[in-house]
């Protein structure tokens, strides 16, 4: 298994965010991590990307805690934000410093796909940005790609863009994580759906399986977390 | 970009800030000496105004701005780098020595540019030498503390009672650093010692420096008391230097993101 998660909790304070979760995910697949709002997706994420540290129970990423294995994993978080100064050129040089994995070339055939102007952060759109950094993200070649809403607040057509580089990038060797709100949208490239309630994961389904009980992602997502 | 570049590029402003007040501050005492003016008094004011900004002013600066800039996003970026902790450290840490070092070697330039052009007659070698002792006894090991404590507040985000904790140790620390150059002069004798610097002061200076009127000449006045001066402080402040640069490196990889 390329990510295990045994029996993990995460409190803010009072706030069990994460509670008691187990979860398995092998290499190869697009997941989809789907949940309310305030589910535990995010601290979930960033309990595997070593962000975060669990309370209680144990991640290993292919084996080791994630903090070993940072050499492995991308992470895309959720309103992400770099340098307001950086342009492409510079976030293509500091991205290679930070990451040994990380690919200039195919970092700008993504902005170019994503039709992310050749300019600085603080010149870019909030949507512009999100692409931008999605770039960067997926320029990475990582194992374990972890992805926090990065359809959260676009319009159709970004979306239709960030679905189709994903769908381009796709490795047999990577497993993609992907939070969502935007089950309708992204239900067409996942192979795997975990629905997450409460700190918890509710159901775990491939599409394979959802399709045997005649359901989408969609009404899955609907009947599981109503 | 290396992250050496990274915090040039981060802290360009400050940086450049600072560097513009020294040279400034160069260019207005030139100005004031060439036409001709005493300003003893006032050049050591400054002075010392100057040698305590870094740490009074700019220190908290840079920390308020390391935690709420990069906390709000590339840390995220950062964190998830598998470049170790200490080399993310080594480049801040080197990118604000070296800033203080040219700050200090303006200052220390001056200074030695006022004293000549008073009449002090010193070795050549006092204001590099000075400017060593400095960064390696007092600028290197600050700089840590520095970059330790904003560490420790991103790692664990203490509450209150936990920053009164925070605070305390900080003070610990200086009293630590304080006790261990007292106890390194006393005991480890084997530590070499610096040479007395020949320094005379002429008689129509000295009551500026809150001397008695007459010549002073420092190298006949200490040889009667000490044999050197001690260079104890600059091996606590490498010791220390070293161990809070290990501090640092592991609290890094102790930092969450939350």
């Amino acid at each position: 298994m390329l990510v295990e998660m045994n029996g993990v909790t995460r409190r803010f304070g009072k706030t069990v965010a994460v509670d008691g979760l187990s979860l398995e995910l092998p290499s190869g697949e697009v997941v989809g991590l789907l949940g309310t709002n305030g589910a535990g997706k995010s601290t979930t994420l960033k309990l595997m990307a070593g962000l975060l540290y669990p309370d209680a129970g144990e991640v290993r990423l292919n084996g080791q805690p994630p903090r070993s294995a940072r050499g492995q994993l991308a992470f895309l978080p959720e309103r992400g934000q770099m340098y307001d100064w950086l342009d492409p050129k510079g976030a293509a040089g500091l991205f290679s410093t930070l990451y040994p994995d990380f690919r200039p070339r195919r970092f700008f055939e993504l902005l170019e796909q994503l039709e992310v102007p050749n300019r600085a952060l603080n010149q870019m759109s909030k949507g512009q940005r999100a692409r931008f950094l999605l770039a960067a993200t997926l320029a990475r070649k990582a194992r374990l790609y972890l992805l926090d809403e990065p359809l959260g607040g676009v319009d159709l057509i970004t979306r239709d863009r960030i679905l189709a580089a994903l769908v381009s990038e796709w490795r047999e060797d990577a497993t993609y994580l992907l939070s969502t709100h935007e089950v309708a949208e992204a239900e067409g490239i996942f192979d795997r759906a975990v629905f997450m309630k409460e700190g918890q994961v509710v159901l775990t389904a491939s599409a394979e399986e959802l399709r045997e009980r005649g359901q989408s992602v969609a009404q899955a997502f609907r009947e599981v977390l109503a | 970009m290396s992250l050496f570049g990274l915090e040039l590029r981060k802290h360009r402003v400050l940086i450049g800030g600072m560097l513009l007040v020294a040279f400034l501050w160069a260019a207005w005492m030139a100005r004031q000496l060439l036409a001709g003016k005493s300003l003893v008094t006032l050049a050591i004011d400054i002075g010392f105004l100057f040698a305590l900004t870094p740490v009074g002013l700019l220190v908290p600066i840079v920390l308020a701005r390391t935690l709420s800039g990069e906390a709000a996003g590339p840390l995220a970026f950062l964190l998830t780098s598998p470049r170790r902790g200490w080399a993310h450290v080594a480049a801040r840490f080197s990118v604000a020595l070296a800033t203080l070092a040219v700050y200090y070697a303006v200052l220390a330039g001056i200074s030695a540019w006022v004293a000549s052009s008073v009449g002090i007659e010193y070795d050549a070698w006092l204001p590099p030498a000075t400017w060593a002792y400095v960064l390696a006894a007092w600028v290197a090991p600050m700089v840590l503390v520095g970059i330790v404590y904003g560490l420790v507040v991103a790692a664990y985000r203490p509450g209150r009672g936990g920053q009164i904790v925070a605070v305390a140790a900080a003070f610990g620390l200086f009293k630590t650093w304080s006790w261990l150059v007292s106890q390194a002069g006393e005991h480890l004798s084997f530590l070499p010692q610096l040479p007395i610097p020949r320094l005379t002061v002429p008689h129509e200076v000295a009551p500026y420096l809150g001397l008695a009127p007459g010549d002073l000449d420092l190298q006949s006045s200490l040889q009667t008391f000490v044999d050197g001066i001690p260079t104890a402080p600059v091996f606590v402040g490498l010791l220390l230097t070293v161990g809070l640069f290990l501090i640092a490196a592991r609290l890094w990889e102790e930092v969450e993101w939350a």
